[in-house]
């Protein structure tokens, strides 16, 4: 009936506004929300709880409502026509306020809403929008309406707390989603049945078996924390199995005056020294084939210059003279078919040459000094080169900007990175020089050069790291296991149960319980601590905010997963060692009767269906022993029609002639069970049953194989001394009949082992740690080192470092001198090669005489 | 028979022994009652030998002895070829074993890693039925795959240049004929070829043991060729 209209709002709207309770998720949201529909004037005061404050103030929410002028909103239409400003109390909760726990303490913040209530005539719940939040919105109507029946109920849906958008909250206040809410819940309920079931009956089992070393250890089983676990055991396994494997990469590095490049081979590596060796092979003489050595190019270039065609080429002075006479060189060269028109341009343009700082006061910068087009060979080549230096040092600047630049030798392919050229300039009379800046140069496409080295080195491959905390939040995302929220407090969790530890370089480590645990289970083929089951639950639940009505009427489908999961707690559960090497012979040996556990955990409303649908029977009690079942189909039918009913159990269970039987909680699912020659129980039950903390329960295991091949195993589950804390608060349990003959035939016989086998034994309780070794904390660093040499790759690809470049100033002479350039934070050997000017165009140019230089220290590729 | 033989030396470049052509002549008789026309008879033939192992069958090698022993040089013309194995060198074999079984690592990318993805370098064990080589696929050859039947036969033309004692593939050099050889199936299967490059057999998993198949036939008159005959031939006009 929320269509109602707003009686009391009516008759007190003559004397005084009406009166809206919001209720935000955090305080601090609260206050935020306060201070964009107060525009800053609000009275803050106290509520019951010191962290949740109360906000009060005027505003005319049910006003937003008339503007946007939507007379089908619901709930404030007739509000709206009695009040203008509403008198606003806004205060907030901490999370659930009715979280499922099996002592809920009722918290402050409850009494507060209790109180402020009384005198409101409309609650707007101010949740955060997602699942989570619109739960916690049904919690709080629930108090709220406990006080006050008649409040009018809405839903304020925002993205951000911005004017906008709670503008438009306001405008469009609606109901609550129920089905997002029942989502939550289920979630909840699912999570606390298996968690407390489950880690209860761990616990349990395991003091009894290995007393001596888990003492009062808690044992802790959850949806999301086994699997977070299972994330941190399967690295460390992967590690541990990794084996290392050697491989040769091919390395090619180009020095030049104004930089080392490292290129990186395409192939990355080669697991094949013969294969690398050929490839090796071939780069090496195809770039021997390149060079003209340094000696011999000294030798023309004396002959050229006694010839007269270049100056003295012995010399390092880089500064023309003031007096030298640069056009008419230039204009000399104007006539070659090669260079002559760039001389012309160049001539045009003006001759701007690039000035050095070094001289002998002896010889100019090389240069040409007479034009010639009629050397052959060699001569040729280096004549060209001193032309075309020379036209280059005349000439205006090269710009350009980052690129990549990708090599072959050979065939084989490498790559760096480097800048590319916008405007050419100097360079396109000059092929051989590469443009570079002071970390790495950049090359032309299609141009050659002779690299100073070629190596062929040899690498090992290395295990993959261990997990570290990013990594395994990542895998937790991937896997949809947990919430953005909760995935610290699984990985919190899983550390204080000494399942894991972390090493001082932050990698996590599988504890030697965490280890037994995953690699028990694993060993019964049972994948507890795999996401999958998790995620599965987690699309489960998006199907029913979405599609509720899959979920309502007689159940679809059991998938073959719940039954593999309540089978795993069932069967599983038994044997569970520390570590599957640990599992004594004994325990072993039973699961091979086919052990199961009598889980006598009582659902309240729970229903047991057995295997005639029809004649189903309404019962507390889903323990076995109701003589043979048949095989074939279940179908559960709901006991009420048009309630959600979840599957909540498919039990692997056996007959027994004696009554004893096996069953055991699993997952919630919907579904009917289909299964093929498996005997099982289906147990129902109602979403909406009471509370948790009233699940009464006594619980033992014992061995389920029938007749005279069963063994005398039994273990009442709260039997130990110090029970577990689930346990401690619970009433005694109902003897329904059908159990009770269970409870009979096996009390007083307390023995802890199954001893049905031909093998019993003493002894095992003692045999605990009879560990490999593996999975001891510490020791996870994993063989192998890494391969530094090799397997670091990273050497003139992009900045490897991820890290912020770095603004530094030239300080080298030169015109760069003082300019900016944003470049690697790390040291020049470890630097990845990134570089940008900061003044955002790199420019590049030539200095004028290099000749000698270059032939013996650039290695230039004629 | 000798027409057969001759067929497929000039037409597919195979010299093969005369007594393995009359078995398989003769078996393609049981199997197909007398009459069958010479073209059909010659394309059955030359399935039976896409099936067979080359070493049991062929007389002459068609690639020079000498190539594993020389440093470099090149072949040219137009060869037969069986690989009885084959391996992607350019990636470490304990990841594609690791592939194989489906226990890759499951990563997610927390740091990013710059580092190029390694190109595909296949390293094929070749026979030419008289000497074993090897040879590399130096550019890209799609036409091969690591899942490539042990035993399915090649044609390799062109000039191609060997170092080494390996031959240098490009794709353009490589015609894939398909058929295999029955007995390679089991050991050479890639997951125990992976195994054996990490000197641990027991890696290859289930089924590592199991040899499937007996051994070819020999050329010896008794035995016929396996019959065998997958629908996947595709005979081919040698060109």
């Amino acid at each position: 009936m929320r269509k109602g209209t707003c009686l009391g709002g009516k008759r007190m709207a003559a004397q005084r506004q009406c009166k809206v309770l919001n209720v935000a998720e955090k305080n601090d949201a609260a206050r935020e929300l306060s201070k964009v529909m107060s525009r800053g004037r609000f009275n803050r005061r106290e509520g019951f709880s010191k962290f949740n404050k109360i906000y009060e103030f005027d505003f005319n929410i049910l006003g937003k409502v008339g503007r946007v002028g939507y007379l089908t909103l619901y709930s404030f239409v007739s509000c709206a026509a009695c009040c203008q400003e509403c008198k606003m109390v806004m205060t907030s909760v901490s999370g659930h306020l009715l979280s499922l726990d099996f002592a809920p303490a009722y918290k402050n913040w409850s009494r507060t809403l209790e109180k402020e209530i009384r005198g409101c005539q409309h609650l707007v719940l101010w949740t955060d929008g997602d699942r989570e939040g619109e739960n916690i919105a049904e919690e709080i109507v629930h108090v709220c309406t406990q006080v006050k029946k008649t409040v009018q109920i809405h839903r304020a849906r925002f993205s951000e707390i911005t004017p906008q958008s709670i503008m438009r909250a306001c405008a469009s206040l609606g109901r609550l989603n129920q089905n997002v809410s029942d989502a939550v819940k289920v979630r909840q309920e699912v999570d606390l049945r298996i968690g407390c079931a489950f880690t209860r009956f761990q616990t349990m089992r395991l003091k009894q078996v290995f007393s001596s070393v888990l003492s009062d250890q808690l044992i802790s089983y959850g949806p999301c924390q086994f699997p977070t676990l299972g994330f941190v055991v399967e690295r460390y396994k992967q590690v541990q199995a990794f084996i290392p494997e050697s491989f040769h990469k091919i390395k090619v590095v180009h020095e030049t005056t104004e930089g080392r490049v490292e290129f990186n081979w395409k192939r990355v590596r080669v697991f094949n020294h013969t294969v690398c060796l050929i490839l090796y092979q071939m780069c090496l003489e195809a770039s021997r084939k390149m060079r003209i050595n340094a000696k011999e190019t000294m030798r023309i270039a004396e002959k050229l210059y006694t010839q007269g065609f270049i100056s003295y080429p012995r010399t390092e002075t880089n500064m023309f003279p003031e007096s030298f006479d640069l056009t008419a060189i230039v204009r000399d060269q104007t006539p070659h078919p090669n260079w002559g028109g760039f001389a012309s341009q160049l001539l045009a343009r003006g001759v701007t040459p690039r000035q050095g700082n070094k001289t002998d006061n002896a010889h100019p910068p090389i240069h040409p000094t007479k034009y010639t087009n009629s050397l052959q060979g060699n001569e040729q080549r280096i004549y060209e080169y001193v032309v075309r230096h020379f036209l280059a040092c005349c000439s205006q600047n090269a710009e350009g900007h980052e690129t990549s630049v990708e090599i072959e030798v050979a065939g084989e392919g490498f790559s760096a990175q480097g800048l590319a050229i916008t405007a050419r300039n100097y360079l396109d009379v000059f092929p051989y020089d590469k443009w570079s800046d002071k970390t790495m140069p950049v090359y032309q496409e299609n141009s050659t050069f002779q690299p100073s080295s070629i190596e062929m080195v040899e690498g090992e491959t290395s295990p993959p790291s261990l997990l570290q905390e990013a990594d395994l939040i990542a895998l937790m995302e991937k896997h949809g296991i947990g919430t953005d929220a909760t995935h610290a407090e699984h990985i919190e969790t899983i550390k204080n149960r000494n399942y894991v530890g972390v090493q001082s370089d932050g990698h996590f480590v599988p504890g030697e319980l965490g280890m037994g645990l995953v690699e028990g289970y694993d060993a019964m083929g049972y994948e507890l601590a795999k996401p999958r089951l998790r995620a599965e639950l987690e699309n489960d639940l998006k199907l029913l905010d979405e599609a509720l009505s899959k979920y309502f009427g007689p159940p679809q489908q059991v998938t073959q997963q719940v039954r593999t999961a309540s089978s795993t707690l069932s069967g599983a559960t038994v044997q569970t060692g520390l570590r599957a090497s640990c599992v004594p012979r004994e325990m072993t040996a039973c699961t091979t009767c086919h052990l199961t556990l009598l889980h006598d955990l009582q659902f309240p409303s729970i229903r047991v269906t057995q295997n005639n649908a029809s004649s189903s029977t309404t019962t507390g009690s889903s323990s076995g022993g109701r003589g043979r079942r048949q095989r074939g189909g279940v179908s559960p039918q709901p006991r009420d029609e048009g309630k959600r009913w979840w599957v909540v159990v498919v039990v692997r269970g056996e007959d027994r002639e004696d009554g004893g039987g096996g069953m055991v909680v699993g997952m919630v699912m919907s579904g009917e069970v289909e299964e093929e020659g498996e005997e099982c129980l289906l147990v129902t039950h109602q979403l909406h049953s009471p509370p948790l903390n009233q699940i009464q329960s006594r619980q033992f295991h014992k061995c389920s194989k029938r007749g005279d091949g069963g063994c005398n195993f039994f273990l009442w589950m709260d039997q130990d001394p110090h029970p577990a804390p689930l346990s401690s608060s619970l009433p005694p349990p109902p003897s329904p009949s059908p159990s009770s003959s269970v409870h009979t035939s096996g009390y007083g016989s307390m023995n802890t082992s199954c001893s049905g086998s031909s093998r019993s034994g003493p002894g095992f309780l003692s045999a605990p740690k009879r560990g490999s070794g593996r999975g001891r904390r510490g020791r996870g660093g994993g063989r192998g080192t890494a391969a530094t040499s090799g397997g670091g790759a990273g050497m003139g690809v992009v900045c490897n470092c991820g890290q912020d470049a770095v603004m530094r100033t030239v300080q080298k002479e030169g015109p760069n001198k003082g300019r900016q350039f944003c470049t690697c934070s790390k040291p020049r050997e470890d630097q990845c090669g990134f570089f940008e000017w900061a003044d955002d165009v790199p420019t590049s140019n030539i200095t004028p005489g290099l000749f000698f230089y270059l032939v013996y220290k650039k290695n230039m590729v004629w | 028979q000798q027409s057969v033989c001759d067929w497929l030396e000039a037409r597919k470049g195979v010299k093969v022994q005369q007594n393995w052509v009359e078995a398989c002549l003769e078996w393609i008789e049981q199997e197909e009652g007398g009459g069958v026309p010479m073209a059909s008879l010659r394309e059955m033939v030359y399935g039976q030998l896409l099936h067979a192992d080359l070493r049991d069958v062929v007389v002459q090698p068609c690639i020079p002895a000498s190539v594993p022993q020389q440093q470099t040089t090149t072949i040219t013309g137009h060869f037969i070829v069986q690989v009885d194995s084959l391996v992607d060198v350019g990636a470490a074999a304990y990841a594609q074993l690791q592939k194989i079984k489906g226990q890759s690592l499951d990563d997610v990318d927390t740091k990013k890693n710059f580092e190029p993805k390694p190109t595909r370098l296949l390293l094929l064990s070749l026979t030419d039925g008289v000497t074993d080589f090897q040879a590399m696929e130096y550019h890209p050859i799609p036409q091969l795959t690591t899942d490539l039947t042990p035993g399915a036969k090649l044609v390799l033309r062109g000039t191609i240049g060997c170092r080494l004692g390996t031959l240098l593939l490009s794709g353009d050099q490589v015609e894939l004929l398909g058929g295999g050889v029955e007995s390679l199936a089991g050991i050479n299967r890639q997951s125990r070829v992976l195994a054996r490059a990490l000197n641990d057999e027991s890696l290859a998993g289930e089924g590592g043991t199991t040899e499937s198949g007996p051994p070819p036939t020999t050329g010896s008159s008794s035995a016929g060729p396996p019959a065998r005959s997958t629908g996947n031939e595709q005979l081919q006009e040698d060109n």
